[in-house]
């Protein structure tokens, strides 16, 4: 460690020794840490190893940061220790995509590390890290070295070597940063792939920047990112500071009104549209669904037995929740990050207590649609470049009405936020490790709703790999990868997850895709067109394939996925 | 003591047995649109299934009329029936029995007694024909319905759906409830146990749904009575056939019944149906 790699601000003008870190500074690190991964997080999307518009690693570590931060940014709070709580509580619920989920275990390692500490010093700083590397690799099943595993491993134990040689914090973070930006630079000799593909590992990528963040703040860059940081997201926790005033509407709801009532209606034949006009006209920001057993009510009252007695004369009442929003815009307590409308089911529910329940993630409304009709009881939207945070899947789980619910993530980047949301939930959960929408289907036909947990996610997780899927997308860089070289722009093809080829025509990628499928071998192609292909487009192209394809039969259905051209199942 | 046998022709007794136990198969009606007909008489099960896609609505079935069993029993009665069994497909899945039933109440002849079989069609037709066997081996009314009650459940009908088409289009059961109220293809392996329908497995492909077909029978092996039954598919019921393997060798020299499937149950299932109708010889547990 020499004095040239540290930043030009510490030459012209060291700061004094920094000693002790209280909570409110640690919300202002935080907070220095989300805008400089805010600045830098399309960067960190361009680091995916596929050259696929999928799973947008600096968007997810983002909304995570976000997440996190919207916990504390209105807290007065001093005691470090409780801060780095809300923070990882915050990190968690929010965290989507493989990331962000290790980023939230690595601000859990973090708080667990600073529990009960009212400021915190170098040597308890090198401690947290430590306890923050040991926490993200027990999040994960099979740990990768050559990711953020790494980095937040390295630079833990440079932490706990610059703590025995000084008491200075920002000496500590400077040896942090400079270690990790080392290990990130070798991860491509650690993953071939990252070396194939001319990248260093997106997700170390993002926290080196968010170390970075945090060595901004102690230099004393606050003022200047104040004011040249515009917060792009339009969920209700930003990193913008946001008024009392504003904090008590989060849904547009007016203070006439400042009693937020939630609770779940179970009864028989309920009458949904006649539920929602009348609770409707109770109050405002209305959200009612459900179906005739069980109905999600949310509204802003003025008095909240209105609606409890309602719900009360039609059947029983759970999970009641009532907040008086004129406390918390007293109290500033933070809303969760959460939009209400995606947490609340897309569709009814068509479970009963005690049987078996499907949580089923889906990028684009056909393919929600094929779920459901195949007995899905909750649809999550989200897929390739919107993965769903743990919140919005842990709500789902908790609001499928019975205690026994199979998640299928239907991306490989959302498989361990599914973990994650079934950890969280008291319920009987398991995820069936689906990584594509055919993958998720085949697995839907082995549902018994009636049938024991356990059986029947052995039989999905075997019927998930009777499938074979292709998809269709177009390349967001050039890269060569796996012996096929892509130039932006280009149609692709992967079969399996594997890049196989790529062409300026998609009747080339096509028929390239089709062999690489075995189709020869095949009884049946499913073909689900994304919203970018016409019906016609869609028919033209089916009918070639069946032309070339004589013995297969071939289904055409709409399933409105953004990005990929394509997505084919076969059988 | 003379015991006749009544059934139903949902039943799918083969005409050439029904005539040689001197079995009387009532016939069920199919209705399209305001036109009524009497399945096998006023329309040939071939006939109908050749017009089932031109039909411009689609057929529904209904149960024979009261006054039709009351004629036969009574017709049986007068030609010296002294004991008369009437024979039905499942209660729960079809009003035929319930007009059986108040016709034997009504009717001016020898005591009748109902049995419903819990099945559907050669599921039902395989009883009635060991009824039929046991009768005409001279056991009494009470030892036929010993044994019928223990075959009941050992009893099972198998059937690949070709096309869910046939079954929305249907509308009789709620198939949701089966996880098969799909978007998607699906080859659903229907299974009748004890007068109920459930859905005991769901494939993509005929290949793989045969396959799965043949494995579930074969848990039922060895058989007392294994028969093949289609909706108009006489060519895949021979294929299936071929491809049956060993299921059939458990019964000894007995050449295999092959037989179509009713209207009355085939207008759910879909033209290209195939399946399985047996009579387990083991036990049930």
């Amino acid at each position: 460690m020499t004095q040239t790699h540290l930043p030009e601000a510490t030459q012209t003008a060291p700061p004094p020794k920094w000693l002790q870190c209280n909570g409110r500074q640690l919300q202002k690190i935080a907070y220095a840490a989300l805008t400089w991964l805010e600045q830098n997080h399309q960067h960190v999307n361009s680091l995916n190893v596929f050259p696929v518009p999928d799973g947008d690693t600096g968007t997810n570590m983002l909304l995570t940061m976000k997440s996190a931060y919207g916990r504390v940014q209105n807290s007065q709070e001093e005691h470090v220790g409780k801060v780095a709580e809300q923070l990882a509580h915050g990190a968690l619920m929010g965290a989507r995509g493989n990331s962000g989920v290790i980023l939230s275990q690595i601000w859990r390692g973090l708080a667990k590390g600073l529990k009960g500490k009212e400021t915190f010093d170098a040597a308890d700083l090198a401690h947290a890290l430590q306890t923050a590397a040991d926490t993200a690799y027990s999040g994960v099943m099979k740990p990768v070295e050559g990711t953020i595993l790494t980095v937040i491993r390295e630079g833990a134990s440079e932490a706990a070597d610059a703590a025995k040689k000084s008491r200075d914090l920002r000496f500590l973070l400077e040896r942090v940063l400079e270690r990790s930006r080392q290990a990130l630079e070798r991860t491509p000799d650690q993953l071939a792939i990252l070396k194939q593909a001319g990248v260093v590992d997106s997700g170390g990528q993002g926290l080196v920047y968010i170390l970075e963040g945090m060595l901004n703040y102690v230099y004393g860059k606050m003022n200047e990112l104040m004011l040249t940081a515009v917060p792009s997201s339009n969920h209700v926790a930003t990193n913008r500071p946001m008024s009392a005033q504003e904090l008590a509407m989060p849904d547009g709801g007016s203070i006439e009104n400042p009693y937020d009532v939630q609770f779940i209606l179970m009864g028989e034949n309920l009458n949904v549209t006649e539920v929602r006009n009348r609770i409707d006209a109770m109050g405002d920001s209305t959200v009612v669904v459900g179906d005739e057993t069980t109905i999600k009510v949310h509204i802003h009252v003025k008095d909240p037995g209105v609606p409890l007695s309602y719900g009360i004369s039609l059947g029983q009442i759970t999970d009641v929740v009532v907040e008086n929003m004129q406390m918390q815009m007293e109290e500033i307590v933070q809303q969760p990050t959460v939009p209400v409308a995606t947490a609340v089911p897309l569709i009814k529910p068509t479970v009963q207590p005690g049987q078996v329940g499907v949580v089923a993630v889906a990028a684009g409304e056909g393919l929600a649609e094929i779920f459901r009709s195949m007995g899905a009881s909750y649809v999550v939207s989200g897929g390739q470049t919107n993965n769903p945070s743990i919140e919005e899947l842990f709500q789902a789980i908790q609001d499928v009405p019975t205690d026994k619910v199979v998640i299928l993530p239907n991306n490989k980047n959302i498989i361990l936020a599914a973990e994650a949301a079934r950890d969280l939930s008291p319920k009987h959960v398991a995820v069936v490790p689906t990584k594509t929408a055919p993958q998720g289907l085949s697995a839907m036909l082995a549902l018994n709703p009636d049938g024991e947990l356990d059986e029947t996610v052995a039989a999905m997780v075997e019927a998930s790999k009777q499938v074979s899927t292709g998809e269709i997308t177009r390349a967001t860089r050039s890269v060569t990868l796996d012996g096929v070289s892509v130039n932006e722009g280009e149609f692709i093809g992967l079969v399996d997850g594997r890049l196989c080829t790529a062409g300026p025509k998609l009747a080339g990628v096509l028929t390239a895709v089709l062999a690489a499928m075995a189709m020869e071998d095949r009884e049946l192609l499913s073909l689900y067109y994304g919203q970018d292909i016409s019906e016609e487009e869609a028919g033209e192209l089916a009918e070639q394939i069946e032309a070339q394809y004589e013995d297969i039969e071939i289904e055409l259905l709409p399933g409105g996925q953004p990005y990929y051209f394509y997505i084919l199942g076969a059988e | 003591m003379t015991i006749k046998i009544v059934t139903d022709s949902a039943c799918d007794v083969p005409p050439e047995l029904a005539h040689q136990f001197d079995i009387t198969v009532v016939p069920a009606y199919i209705n399209v649109g305001q036109a009524s007909y009497l399945e096998g008489v006023e329309i040939s099960r071939e006939e109908f299934y050749n017009r089932l896609a031109s039909f411009p609505q689609y057929p529904t079935t209904a149960a024979p009329a009261i006054g039709t069993f009351t004629q036969q029993y009574e017709r049986l009665t007068a030609a010296g029936a002294s004991q008369i069994l009437s024979m039905h497909i499942a209660h729960d899945l079809s009003a035929i029995y319930n007009t059986a039933r108040i016709a034997a109440v009504s009717a001016n002849s020898a005591p009748v007694t109902l049995f419903d079989t819990r099945q559907i069609t050669l599921g039902a037709g395989l009883l009635v024909l060991l009824a039929a066997e046991a009768a005409a081996a001279g056991q009494t009314l009470a030892e036929i319905l010993t044994m019928l009650n223990e075959k009941v459940s050992r009893t099972r009908v198998f059937g690949m759906i070709n096309s869910l088409e046939s079954l929305h289009r249907s509308g009789r059961v709620s198939w949701a409830q089966f996880g098969i109220g799909s978007l998607l293809q699906i080859k659903p392996i229907m299974m009748i146990a004890d007068g109920v329908i459930s859905a005991a497995a769901k494939v993509r492909t005929r290949k793989r749904a045969i396959s799965q077909m043949l494995q579930m029978v074969a848990e039922f092996a060895p058989f007392e009575r294994l028969a093949i039954i289609h909706v108009n598919a006489q060519e895949a019921a021979e294929e299936l056939y071929q491809l049956s393997g060993d299921l059939f060798n458990s019964l000894a020299g007995a050449k295999p019944l092959i037989q179509g499937i009713t209207p009355a149950v085939g207008t759910h299932l879909g033209v290209g149906a195939v399946g399985f109708a047996a009579v387990s010889a083991r036990p049930s547990e």
